[in-house]
């Protein structure tokens, strides 16, 4: 139907790049609900919840993360390093907004995931951008947790809050 | 400690493999490139939270392109409830110098809704039949059929536009 030039012009027609980051934002909050479709989610919720209940009290994580004022290293003039201390009592994924997750079974970049179980100790490069708020996501079977690092000039440490 | 590496059907490998196309598609039916992003906005943050487990990678694309043309449509019917028409400023996302590819995207922009699909997976992006109608969920001889009625329409307009020039 079309010629080869075509074809090749059309496809080096790209997504925007702002648009990886829009969707990145996107997926770390929490689903909107649209207002008519509130009382189909209600009772929808209710008929899973029951049918779901036994599954869930064993599936759903119980995360516990060290926050408040953190340990931090500047790796170079432009790179921060921050431990992380995880506690899951099940499987979990770790992403992050920016950044690379370094753990001792290997290393994650932003947008990817690690696995984890039990006691973990991530070390989490980040730019080192006083500005800039960065976001990990544990996310488990049925919940997650969402971990804001932003930095503190009063106190000159970053800090990791809820 | 258990550490499992991330499998490939995250949404970032989703991204990487398939924003490109599915930006392409989702332009070919709003005609505009901010409508275009919303739609795979939405789009891929279905896959994000509601992506079922994919046999295979060919699975999980023809999901991906039949949820980014559900949304289209969602889009579209959205637009159409608020009064609003959808730019047509598809072919300004061509580089000035693609004048063909800018008339190409107009007269694709310019389908009924439901050839549009087609034309792009199999005449632009190289999808054979077989797997334009794996991933829109038709029959080949359907998809067939509306491929030679948009090549007529487009035949149709593109020469019509040539006069024009």
């Amino acid at each position: 139907m079309f010629d080869d030039k075509i074809k090749e012009e059309y496809r080096s027609i790209r997504a925007p790049e702002r648009l990886r980051q829009r969707i990145a934002e996107a997926a770390g909050r929490r689903p909107g609900r649209k207002p008519g479709r509130a009382y189909i989610g209600i009772a929808a919720a209710a008929v899973i919840a029951v049918s779901v209940l036994l599954t869930a009290y064993f599936r759903t994580i119980t995360v516990r993360v060290d926050t408040g004022l953190t340990y931090s290293a500047l790796r170079s003039d432009t790179e921060e390093t921050v431990k992380v201390d995880i506690s899951v009592n099940a499987r979990a994924a770790v992403s992050v907004s920016e950044g690379r997750l370094r753990t001792d079974a290997g290393t994650a970049d932003a947008g990817d995931s690690i696995f984890i179980l039990g006691d973990t100790t991530i070390r989490w490069d980040v730019q080192a951008d006083e500005k800039k708020v960065y976001v990990m996501i544990i996310e488990g079977f049925l919940n997650r947790k969402r971990i804001v690092l932003e930095y503190d000039g009063n106190h000159n440490k970053w800090i990791l809050s809820e | 400690m258990i550490v499992y590496k991330k499998n490939d059907f995250s949404l970032e490998a989703a991204y990487k493999a398939y924003a490109d196309m599915l930006y392409r598609l989702a332009l070919s039916y709003t005609g505009c490139g901010a409508d275009a992003e919303d739609v795979l906005q939405e789009a891929f943050l279905k896959y994000y939270r509601f992506a079922p487990d994919f046999a295979d990678e060919e699975h999980m694309r023809a999901w991906l392109i039949r949820v980014t043309v559900n949304c289209c449509h969602d889009h579209l019917r959205m637009l159409k409830r608020r009064g609003c028409v959808p730019l047509e400023d598809a072919a300004e996302l061509a580089a000035e110098e693609q004048y063909e590819v800018r008339h190409v995207m107009c007269a694709v922009a310019a389908l009924p809704e439901k050839y549009r699909a087609c034309v792009v997976l199999h005449s632009l992006e190289g999808y054979t039949v077989e797997e334009t109608a794996a991933a829109l969920k038709l029959s080949v001889s359907a998809i067939k059929m509306r491929l030679s009625r948009a090549r007529e329409m487009l035949r149709e307009r593109l020469t019509e536009e040539r006069k024009n020039v």
